[in-house]
């Protein structure tokens, strides 16, 4: 990749990674700057080393002496953006519980059913709950 | 260009709820709320390892050449999925950078609202080139590294999701088994 194709990824990514507000960005969004930004040195130093499970993460501080600077920071930004999102998925029961009682109440509990339920009430929730669920990007 | 991000996850997500033939014209946007809308009563029965065993059953009972080979099941063609390529390392499950947004594209649709009450079979597939077992089990490999990836990276509950290899027993270009269209990755909802 020459150097200004690879100055161009790498704004691109952080301007498609800079969220409005706390809305969280995507996983694909997030997972693809980390790609961009280690590419290169994955195939140089972690060459079968497999996505998931913290692998990489151990892999590229093995190496960390090698590791381009470009890519700590790459990793870095992926996974802080990548933990944002997945937290804020998991914290919209938390802060709609209220919300969920006084409008989801007859609900049955199960992936999806709850959450459509205060989808379909947005103009009833309160707005702290409207936001976690924007932010979760679920809306 | 958030909302077309957010119009390409609902188009992803539509081919996931309607079944078959009719996912392929669902793209357009006037549609694709109205195919949210359609949700059809998705047909189980398919599990992983069901279709294992029909895979090298297959193997066994059809030792023929893989030119125009049928399709080991009918079954799979007729029910919401959506397919994706996704390169990895020569002969390997190790999926290569420039693939990690198409897995995270597929993480995305899975936390879809719309989706969240549905399992999901991820179903790996070669083309014919090599020996039939070999790329029976380096599908059933990549696959099951897709699932890794998707439970431990990207925070999708390992219940919701299982995965297969059928090798090179369900062919998308029987025609031309050694095309590069047949290596492709496989979402099929099996309902919830």
């Amino acid at each position: 990749m020459t150097r200004s194709s690879l100055a161009i990824a790498l704004t691109a990514s952080f301007i498609i990674a800079t969220p409005a507000s706390s809305q969280s960005i995507g996983y694909a969004d997030a997972i693809s700057g980390l790609a961009v930004a280690c590419g290169a040195d994955i195939q140089k130093f972690c060459k079968g080393v497999n996505l998931g499970n913290d692998r990489l993460r151990n892999c590229l501080n093995q190496n960390q002496a090698n590791v381009s600077s470009q890519c700590k920071a790459g990793y870095a930004r992926a996974m802080d953006l990548l933990q944002k999102r997945i937290n804020a998925q998991r914290t919209v029961t938390k802060i709609c519980d209220s919300d969920i009682r006084r409008f989801c109440g007859g609900v049955q509990p199960g992936d999806g059913n709850i959450l459509g339920c205060v989808l379909l009430a947005q103009k009833q929730v309160s707005p702290q709950c409207n936001q976690a669920v924007t932010d979760a990007g679920y809306r | 260009m958030y909302f077309r991000y957010l119009l390409g996850i609902f188009a992803f997500s539509a081919l996931l709820l309607v079944s078959g033939a009719e996912a392929q014209s669902k793209l357009d946007s006037g549609d694709i709320v109205e195919s949210l809308q359609k949700l059809e009563t998705v047909p189980t029965g398919v599990t992983a390892a069901l279709l294992r065993k029909q895979a090298s059953d297959s193997i066994r009972a059809r030792p023929g050449p893989a030119l125009n080979r049928p399709p080991l099941s009918d079954e799979l063609n007729s029910l919401a999925q959506f397919t994706v390529e996704i390169n990895f390392d020569f002969a390997s499950a190790v999926i290569r950078p420039d693939s990690y947004r198409t897995v995270g594209r597929i993480a995305d649709a899975l936390h879809h609202p719309q989706l969240l009450g549905y399992r999901f079979l991820i179903i790996g597939h070669t083309d014919a080139k090599g020996g039939r077992e070999a790329n029976l089990k380096l599908s059933q490999l990549r696959a099951d590294a897709i699932l890794e990836a998707l439970t431990t990276s990207f925070n999708v509950p390992a219940r919701r999701l299982s995965a297969v290899g059928l090798g090179e027993e369900q062919l998308r270009d029987p025609a031309h088994p050694e095309a590069a269209t047949n290596r492709r990755v496989q979402l099929v909802n099996i309902g919830n």
